[in-house]
């Protein structure tokens, strides 16, 4: 990893955090391949197969977001990203009774080697789990990701009002996360 | 659902400002405090002699042992709800009533003997010793459990005991007011005896709990 790296990181971050949404979703698009290098190659060292890696990527991106609040700013970015991507890893092999101990021993630094733009069109998971979501949640949801509609427009369309679009895309993004939590 | 659509779902949802893992534990533990307090004043109370037992520096010091688990543990357990922190460095925080606890012992034995040894030991209230601080510690586990979800421990099951040793910490602090046994051996032995159950409770579902 490069210092620029996490410089330019940790200024998205706090531009983010101060309410500017463009940076943030620069931030998590440029994590994305971090991301998905990353886990690929773990899933390869634990021989594990990489079509895992996306469904992988995506749960790691939703605890990003979920968890941010855990960010100290004046800490390093990196090992605190490293330490999600690696719980998640962690979790996920666990999951399909693999050993923890099968999980190779890596440094923040590996976070960091390369990027992977291949990403899979579809995930069997997250879309599974969004359609066991409440209507509202879900509605909330779809609008925004698939049809890119704002917050506002979303709101105009279901006749909603804005801070309860809102709330449900917030909602909806924990209790996503709370199911992948349970599955097993 | 591929990434660049979740991606768009999280850029919209950045507005949410959660507030900090120590704010949720607090407001938790202020939450499940009173249902422990509850437990307290009906099956036990303040000792009736408090008031002289206050001039007994080892009744005092129960007080320090109890807190001195309580304050360092919620400490720490805030500390690895951020998910790169180690517990290195950290841990002999948690050994402050270990060290109090031996200073007592010590003082207690050179001092000449009020009880005898055994006396002192298993005291008159052991069993409600065992009881009573897992009792009142369970509402407070329950919010310290919860206040903890809020933080993205790496080790959940870790993170689930140190919510044990707080809420036993607390809970012991409340039952040390009742408890008239003030030796220092009576409270190595069954606060710590009873501290362990809770701490263990807390491991058990931290496991489940504390995953994100």
């Amino acid at each position: 990893m490069t210092q620029s790296q996490e410089t330019e990181f940790k200024a998205l971050v706090l531009r983010s955090h101060y309410g500017d949404p463009a940076a943030y979703r620069t931030l998590l698009s440029r994590l994305a391949p971090r991301l998905r290098a990353y886990h690929k190659r773990k899933l390869t060292m634990a021989g594990r197969g990489v079509e895992e890696a996306e469904d992988l990527v995506q749960e790691t991106l939703l605890a990003i977001h979920l968890k941010r609040h855990t960010y100290d700013p004046d800490a390093l970015f990196t090992p605190w990203l490293h330490a999600i991507a690696r719980y998640k890893l962690i979790d996920h092999l666990r999951r399909g009774r693999a050993s923890v101990r099968e999980v190779p021993i890596d440094e923040y630094h590996d976070l960091m080697a390369a990027d992977d733009h291949v990403a899979r069109e579809c995930t069997r998971d997250m879309a599974t789990l969004l359609d066991r979501l409440p209507t509202q949640m879900r509605l909330a949801i779809e609008s925004v990701k698939l049809e890119g509609k704002t917050v506002s427009e979303t709101a105009t369309r279901y006749g909603m009002s804005e801070s309860n679009v809102k709330i449900s895309i917030h909602r909806g993004l924990k209790a996503l996360a709370a199911l992948i939590a349970r599955r097993d | 659902m591929d990434t660049d659509q979740l991606i768009r779902t999280l850029a919209a949802d950045n507005p949410h400002r959660a507030p900090r893992v120590g704010a949720m534990l607090t407001m938790a533990l202020l939450v499940a405090a009173p249902l422990s307090i509850l437990i307290f004043a009906t099956f036990l109370g303040v000792r009736p002699d408090v008031m002289t037992a206050m001039h007994n520096p080892f009744f005092d010091m129960k007080f320090a042992v109890t807190l001195s688990l309580a304050i360092p543990a919620i400490i720490v357990s805030l500390h690895l709800s951020r998910p790169e922190a180690l517990m290195r460095g950290w841990g002999w925080l948690l050994l402050l009533p270990v060290g109090l606890l031996a200073v007592a012992i010590g003082s207690e034995a050179m001092m000449a003997p009020a009880m005898p040894m055994t006396m002192r030991l298993v005291g008159k209230n052991s069993r409600w010793c065992m009881l009573a601080i897992p009792a009142m510690s369970l509402p407070l586990l329950a919010g310290a459990l919860f206040g903890l979800r809020h933080g993205a421990p790496s080790r959940p099951v870790l993170a689930g005991a140190l919510a044990g040793l707080l809420s036993a910490g607390l809970a012991a602090t409340l039952y040390a007011s009742h408890c008239t046994d003030d030796s220092p051996l009576f409270v190595a032995t069954w606060y710590t005896i009873a501290t362990a159950v809770v701490t263990a409770i807390g491991a058990a579902v931290g496991s489940k709990a504390l995953r994100y």
